[in-house]
């Protein structure tokens, strides 16, 4: 071992021998003195010969220390592998998003059904068919109601009435009504 | 792998709670920390409480390092900074410059024409241990002289020193760690290190 940790200073070993034999010099008094005198050696042959021996007050200073502990760094996704991982972890979370959200959807339509047809009894001297408003194409099935003073509309009815992209159809029957409602 | 990286190793197992791999930084920082703070303060007892209270505090600060800079560099603007506050303390004046930046810290290893800080006692210690260290050298076999010369003195790699010597790398491995090993032997009692002694 003591053969590596010359190595070790020499800088001629690999990440992964390197971080052995740090690990090893750090858990044994033996390479750890071995690690201190091969560095007075180079330093006296280059005219830095130690003033005195041993560090021995400061290592007494330090011991005394309660041990520190960092935090991990956050790992750098530089990698090409972390971006893969972040990519796919990002691809699930949005297929996982946009499914539960289609869900969430399909539930507000169901349930939306039932409280349009509970209000239709109580809503017949108050409800109002708003079919004659609703633009041709959209399916006239009275399920519009009118609680109070607030109209109503199935959740599915709204959603086909404001469609971003209407068809040609839609536009042809709303121009031919038109001078017919302001008659 | 680099000096840096070594560094950077041993500061990451600190930063993990490993105090031994401080430890190893301290032996191999102590020297050239006190021969830097020198040009701060004159008195050597006053130096080494310098340099062990920038050690104490460069371990506390460990979570706050993260590698930018080397060890070395943040060791020494700990080192420079603990001085000054020391001055100060004292009422004394503190320099406003230290002359060597962080950069030029790094290669402070060389620089000449700095103030012995030794006190005659400890001066003969130092002299006897680079005795030692010659006397040791001067006896190896020429081959493991001249690789651990052209390490330690040239800088070279491995791979310089196997083409310089006309021998395998392996064989420039085996060499320089043997020259270490037969000078360290000589050298152990002189530092008060011996294999039975612990630190």
């Amino acid at each position: 071992m003591t053969q590596e940790i010359s190595s070790l200073m020499d800088g001629e070993l690999g990440a992964q021998e390197a971080g052995r034999v740090v690990q090893a010099c750090c858990a044994s008094e033996d390479q750890k003195q071995a690690w201190y005198v091969y560095h007075v050696i180079g330093d006296a042959m280059r005219g830095h010969a130690p003033r005195d021996t041993f560090p021995h007050r400061t290592l007494e200073a330090l011991r005394e220390q309660p041990v520190v502990l960092a935090p991990r760094r956050r790992i750098a996704v530089d990698t090409p592998f972390m971006r893969v991982a972040l990519a796919a972890a990002a691809s699930v979370a949005t297929i996982g998003v946009v499914g539960w959200l289609g869900l969430q959807g399909g539930q507000i339509g169901g349930s939306a059904a039932p409280i349009a047809k509970a209000t239709q009894p109580a809503a017949a001297g108050g409800a109002t068919n708003v079919a004659a408003n609703v633009p041709a194409g959209v399916p006239a099935d009275g399920t519009v109601a009118v609680s109070s003073n607030q109209p109503v509309l199935n959740v599915q009815d709204y959603l086909t009435v404001h469609r971003q992209i209407p068809s040609p159809e839609f536009y042809r029957q709303v121009s031919s009504q038109a001078p017919a409602t302001t008659r | 792998m680099s000096d840096r990286q070594i560094d950077q190793q041993l500061v990451e197992r600190a930063q993990r709670g490993d105090k031994h791999a401080f430890e190893l930084l301290v032996t191999k920082y102590h020297r050239k920390l006190e021969r830097l703070l020198s040009r701060l303060i004159r008195d050597p007892a006053e130096i080494e409480d310098v340099a062990q209270e920038a050690f104490i505090k460069a371990y506390r600060a460990l979570p706050n390092f993260r590698g930018d800079s080397a060890f070395y560099t943040w060791l020494y603007r700990i080192g420079i900074n603990t001085a000054k506050n020391y001055l100060i303390a004292l009422g004394r004046r503190a320099p406003t410059s230290t002359e060597f930046d962080s950069e030029e810290a790094e290669g402070f290893e060389d620089a000449t024409g700095l103030r012995d800080i030794n006190t005659p006692e400890s001066e003969l210690a130092t002299k006897q241990i680079a005795q030692t260290v010659n006397d040791a050298i001067a006896a190896l076999p020429e081959e493991l002289r001249t690789a651990i010369t052209l390490r330690e003195l040239d800088g070279l790699s491995y791979e310089e020193i196997a083409q310089i010597m006309n021998c395998p790398i392996g064989t420039v491995r085996s060499r320089i760690f043997r020259a270490r090993e037969a000078v360290a032997e000589k050298l152990r009692p002189q530092l008060g290190t011996t294999k039975d002694k612990r630190w």
